[in-house]
C-alpha cells in the first residue's frame, strides 16, 4: 500500500495542523471467497511444513519427511551402485504401509499445528467474519493437511521410480517399463493422504490444546494397531479375519491394493479373505466420516 | 469481618514497623533488567504502584509476594525475607492479576477453602468467609459457580479470598480490572477502610485516576526504576525545574498579566478566551509575590488555582524524563 | 496431606470430559478381552489375556492415564494461573506437592487398574491363577511411578505432555525394542517385571524382559528421585506476572 501523503486529509488551521497518520483505507479490488479459501489453504500448507516460522517449527515435519524419503533414497543408491543385487526390499506396494508410523506421527504432530492455535487464541471469529464460511475454513484445512500428506507419500515413491529408471543400463527402456507404475505412484498417496488427514483433523479440531490433540491422535493409532494385532493373533474365525481392519493403515493399504497395485508379501490382507471393494469402501468411509466430523465441529464451535 | 475469630496464632506485624521493606532490589532476566535498584518501605496506609505497562509493577509485586527471587537486594515482608517462608503468608493477602480462578467452585466454597488453607478450622472458615464475601458485596452470587461470574465479580471474590484471614498486608495487582465504576468506588471505599484500620495496602495500576483517588502515597515506576515516591502533590512541588501553571480570575486580567510579566519568577502569561494562565518557574517566589503586586495595581484576585497538579501531569513528566 | 488441596485437585483432575475419555479407553480394553474370549482359542486364553494386559494395558492405557493425571495435577494450575492461590498460603511446599501427587496417583491407579482387572477377568475367565491379580497390582505400582515421573516433568518444563509422550513412545516404545540397555530405565519394563514376579504363570504364558530385583531397585529410585525433584522445584518455583 502506498504511504499516504500526510498532508492529505490533514486538518489545518492558521496556527497548526493535525495529520491523519492512523487508519488507512483501502480502495483497491477486493478478491472474493475463492481467494480467501485459497489463501487459507496455502498458508495452512506452509504452516504444516513450518515454512515462514522459526527453525523449531520445521524440525518435526522435515525430520519425519527425511525419515520417509531416506530409505527409498538409500535403496535407490544401492541398486545404482550394486546393479547386480537382489530385488530391493522396497517396492511401490509395501513402502507406504511400511511408513505407517511416520505417517501417524506426522498427522499427530501437525494436525494440531494448523487447527489448535486458532482455537486457543480465539481468532476463529476473525476468520468467520470474512468471506470465509465455516465450512470453507474446515475444507481448506483438510485440503492443506491432505496435500501435505500427499507430498509426504509421493516423494519416496518418486525416488523409487527415479532410482529404478536411472540405475538401469538402458534408461529409456527402463522408463517405459516403469511407466505402468505411474498410476500407483500418483494414486496411492491420495488413498493414504485424504482419510488420514480427515481422521487427524477430526480429532484435533476438538481441543485447543495442542498436546492433548497430539496425544489423542497418537493414542488412537497405537490402540487400534495394538488391538488389531491382538485380534489377528489371538482369535479365529470371523473375528480373526476382520480384526486387522481396526488398524486404519490396513484399510488404506487394502484400498490401494484393490485399486492400484499388488499385495506385498507380508501383508495381512490375503489372510483376511475379504472382498477387496470392502477396503475401498472403508477407506472412503474414514475420509467421509472424518471430514464430516470436522465440518460439524467447525459449524458448531463457538467463535 | 472484624467480628470473625482470629486465625491461629501468629502475631500480626505491628503497623509501626515497616510491613514491607525493599532494599536495593534488582531483578534481571539475562540482559533484561525488569526491576532496577528499588528501595522503599511501607508501613500502613494505601500505596499505589503506578507505571506504564512493562515498567515492572507486576514483577515488583511478585517479588514482594515471594514468587520471584531478587537478583540482588533484599525483600522483607512482615519482618521476614519474602521467599522461602510460607509462614509469611499468614500476614499477607494477595490478589493476583490473572483472571483464572477455580471455575467449578462456588464463591463460598472458594473463599472457605482459602480460609481453611490459612489454617482456620471449618466453622471459623465458614464464618470468616461469609464476612469477607459480605464486605465485597458478593453475597447474592456466592452460591453460584465462579465459572459463571463476570470479570468484575471474579475480581471481587478474589479480594474476598485475600481478606478472609484478616491480613495486615494486602497486595493487589491491577485490582480494578474489569470493574464497573460503581464496583470500583465500593472497592476503593473498602480499601480505604482497611487502611484506616492500620493495614498496609499496596496496589498496582496504570490508570492514573484510580491511583489519584485512592492512594495516599504513590510509587512511580518507569522502566524498572523508582522515578518518584510520596504524595503526588509533594512530588509536583519538588519538580522545581518545570514551570508550574496557575489559572487566575481577577477584576482585571489584562492589567494583572501586564504587572506579573514584570516579576522575575513568572515565565509566561497567556490570556485565552478570558482565562488568564500564568507559568512560573519558581513556585515559592511567585506565591510570595503575586498578592502584593496585585494589590499594588489595585486588582482583586478572585481565584488562583494550580492547574497542573494532577497526577497526570506529574506522571507524564516523569515518564518522559 | 492437606484435605482442601486434595479436594480441589480431585475435582480438577476428574473433569467430565477427561474421565469419560479415559474410561472409554479402558472400556475398549475390556471389550477386546471379551472378544478374544468369545472368538479365540480358549485353551490359550491365559496367554492372550496376558498379551492384552501387557500390550494394551501396561503399554498404552497405564502411561496415557498417568500422563494426563500427572501433568494435570500441578501443570495445569501453573498454566492457568490458579497455582498462586495455593502457593501463597502458610503451607509447606512439600505438603502441597505430596497431596497433589497422592491424588493424581490415586486417580491413575483407579482408572488404570479397574479396566485391567475387568479385562483380565473376562479374558482369562476367572482369576487365571494369579494372572489377573498380579497384573492389576503391578499396574497399580507402575501407575504410581509413572505419575510421580510426570508430575516432576510438569515442574521442569511447560511442555511436559509432549515430552512425556516422547518418553513413552520413543524411549519405552522404539528404543527399548532396539537397545536392551534402555529397558532398565523403562517404567513399562519395570511394571512388566513386577507382573511377572507377582503372577505365577509359566513362561509360555508371559515373561518379562527385566529381572524383578532390578525393576524394584530402579523403579523405586525413579519414584523417589521424581518426588524429591518435584518437591525441590515447587519450593524454588518462580512465578512472574503476566504483564510487567
Amino acid at each position: 500500500m502506498t504511504p499516504r501523503d500526510p498532508a492529505v486529509g490533514a486538518r489545518e488551521s492558521a496556527t497548526g495542523a493535525i495529520y491523519d497518520l492512523g487508519y488507512q483505507s483501502y480502495d483497491g479490488p477486493r478478491l472474493g471467497r475463492r481467494a480467501a479459501v485459497a489463501t487459507l489453504y496455502w498458508s495452512s500448507l506452509r504452516q504444516v511444513f513450518g515454512l515462514g516460522r522459526s527453525g523449531r517449527a520445521k524440525i518435526i515435519p522435515w525430520g519425519l519427511s527425511a525419515f520417509a524419503v531416506i530409505p527409498a533414497a538409500v535403496a535407490a543408491a544401492i541398486s545404482a551402485l550394486v546393479p547386480v543385487g537382489g530385488a530391493s526390499p522396497f517396492t511401490y506396494d509395501n513402502y507406504l504401509f511400511g511408513m505407517a508410523s511416520i505417517l501417524a506421527l506426522f498427522v499427530a504432530a501437525q494436525a494440531p499445528e494448523i487447527v489448535s492455535s486458532d482455537q486457543r487464541n480465539n481468532v476463529l471469529s476473525l476468520y468467520f467474519s470474512h468471506a470465509l464460511s465455516r465450512s470453507d475454513y474446515a475444507l481448506a484445512k483438510l485440503g492443506a493437511l491432505a496435500s501435505a500428506l500427499y507430498l509426504l507419500c509421493l516423494v519416496p515413491l518418486l525416488v523409487l521410480f527415479l532410482g529404478a529408471v536411472l540405475a538401469a543400463a538402458d534408461v529409456v527402456e527402463a522408463f517405459g517399463d516403469q511407466l505402468e507404475n505411474v498410476p500407483q505412484i500418483l494414486g496411492a498417496p491420495l488413498i493414504y493422504a485424504v482419510p488420514l488427514a480427515a481422521l487427524g483433523l477430526a480429532i484435533a479440531a476438538y481441543t485447543p490444546r495442542r498436546a492433548y490433540a497430539t496425544g489423542a491422535i497418537i493414542a488412537v493409532f497405537i490402540v487400534t494397531a495394538a488391538i488389531a494385532g491382538i485380534l489377528e493373533q489371538a482369535t479365529t474365525g470371523m473375528v480373526g479375519r476382520i480384526g486387522p481392519l481396526l488398524n486404519p493403515f490396513v484399510i488404506l493399504d487394502g484400498a490401494r491394493d484393490w485399486l492400484l497395485g499388488d499385495t506385498p508379501p507380508d501383508s495381512p490382507i490375503p489372510g483376511m479373505r475379504l472382498a477387496m471393494p470392502i477396503f475401498g469402501a472403508l477407506a472412503l468411509a474414514i475420509a467421509a466420516i472424518g471430514g464430516g466430523v470436522t465440518l460439524w465441529r467447525y459449524r458448531r464451535v463457538q467463535a | 469481618m472484624t467480628a470473625a475469630p482470629a486465625p491461629p496464632p501468629a502475631a500480626p506485624a505491628s503497623p509501626r514497623a515497616a510491613a514491607v521493606e525493599l532494599a536495593n532490589v534488582s531483578r534481571w532476566y539475562g540482559n533484561v533488567v525488569a526491576v532496577n535498584d528499588i528501595s522503599f518501605a511501607l508501613a500502613g496506609g494505601v500505596t499505589g504502584l503506578l507505571g506504564p505497562n512493562g515498567a515492572g509493577k507486576s514483577t515488583l509485586l511478585h517479588l514482594i509476594a515471594g514468587f520471584l527471587a531478587p537478583s540482588s537486594g533484599t525483600v522483607t515482608v512482615a519482618g521476614q525475607p519474602a521467599r522461602g517462608h510460607p509462614d509469611m503468608y499468614r500476614h499477607v493477602g494477595l490478589v493476583p492479576e490473572r483472571e483464572a480462578v477455580y471455575p467449578f467452585l462456588t464463591g463460598t466454597m472458594f473463599v472457605r477453602a482459602m480460609a481453611r488453607l490459612q489454617g482456620m478450622d471449618p466453622p471459623q472458615a465458614a464464618e470468616a468467609a461469609s464476612g469477607a464475601i459480605g464486605l465485597v458485596d458478593m453475597a447474592a452470587a456466592q452460591d453460584r459457580a465462579i465459572g459463571t461470574y463476570s470479570k468484575g465479580m471474579r475480581q471481587r471474590i478474589k479480594v474476598a479470598a485475600a481478606l478472609v484471614h484478616d491480613p495486615p498486608i494486602l497486595l493487589l495487582d491491577e485490582p480494578f480490572n474489569g470493574m464497573d465504576p460503581r464496583q470500583r468506588l465500593q472497592m476503593m471505599d473498602l480499601l480505604r477502610r482497611m487502611a484506616a484500620e492500620g493495614r498496609t495496602i499496596l496496589f498496582s495500576s496504570h490508570i492514573l485516576e484510580e491511583v489519584e483517588r485512592l492512594a495516599q502515597r504513590v510509587l512511580v515506576i518507569v522502566a524498572g526504576r523508582l522515578a518518584a515516591s510520596g504524595d503526588f502533590r509533594e512530588i509536583r512541588r519538588l519538580m522545581t525545574d518545570r514551570p508550574h501553571t496557575f489559572t487566575v480570575r481577577s477584576s482585571d486580567d489584562r492589567a494583572l498579566a501586564a504587572t506579573l510579566l514584570g516579576v522575575p519568577a513568572v515565565a509566561g502569561v497567556a490570556l485565552d478566551d478570558g482565562l488568564l494562565t500564568i507559568r512560573t518557574a519558581d513556585f515559592g517566589d511567585f506565591t510570595r509575590v503575586v498578592s502584593g503586586r496585585a494589590r499594588q495595581a489595585g486588582i482583586s484576585i478572585y481565584e488562583l488555582l494550580p492547574s497542573d497538579e494532577s497526577l497526570e501531569s506529574v506522571f507524564s513528566y516523569l515518564v518522559r524524563r | 496431606m492437606n484435605p482442601v488441596i486434595a479436594g480441589i485437585t480431585l475435582r480438577q483432575l476428574l473433569s467430565r470430559r477427561r474421565t469419560i475419555l479415559l474410561l472409554l479407553l479402558g472400556g475398549v480394553m475390556v471389550l477386546v478381552a471379551l472378544i478374544v474370549r468369545l472368538a479365540g482359542d480358549t485353551s490359550r486364553s491365559d496367554e492372550f489375556t496376558a498379551g492384552i494386559l501387557a500390550n494394551v494395558g501396561v503399554a498404552t492405557l497405564m502411561p496415557l492415564v498417568a500422563l494426563l493425571f500427572g501433568t494435570g495435577a500441578i501443570g495445569s494450575e501453573l498454566e492457568d494461573g490458579t497455582a498462586v492461590f495455593l502457593l501463597a498460603k502458610p503451607i509447606s511446599r512439600t505438603t502441597i506437592l505430596l497431596t497433589k501427587l497422592a491424588v493424581a496417583a490415586g486417580c491413575s491407579v483407579l482408572i488404570a487398574c479397574l479396566p485391567t482387572f475387568l479385562a483380565g477377568m473376562l479374558g482369562a475367565g476367572g482369576l487365571g491363577g494369579g494372572l489377573v491379580l498380579g497384573f492389576t497390582l503391578a499396574t497399580a505400582i507402575g501407575s504410581i511411578i509413572y505419575t510421580a515421573l510426570f508430575v516432576a516433568l510438569s515442574l521442569i518444563t511447560s511442555r511436559a505432555l509432549v515430552f512425556g509422550l516422547g518418553y513413552v513412545l520413543v524411549w519405552e516404545g522404539l528404543l527399548s525394542g532396539l537397545f536392551a540397555g534402555t529397558r532398565t530405565f523403562s517404567v513399562r519394563q519395570h511394571t512388566l517385571a513386577f507382573a511377572d514376579a507377582l503372577t505365577d504363570v509359566p513362561g509360555s504364558v508371559f515373561r518379562a524382559e527385566l529381572e524383578p530385583l532390578t525393576a524394584v531397585i530402579v523403579g523405586g529410585l525413579v519414584l523417589v528421585a521424581a518426588t524429591v525433584i518435584a518437591i525441590r522445584r515447587l519450593t524454588a518455583i518462580e512465578i512472574a506476572g503476566e504483564t510487567a
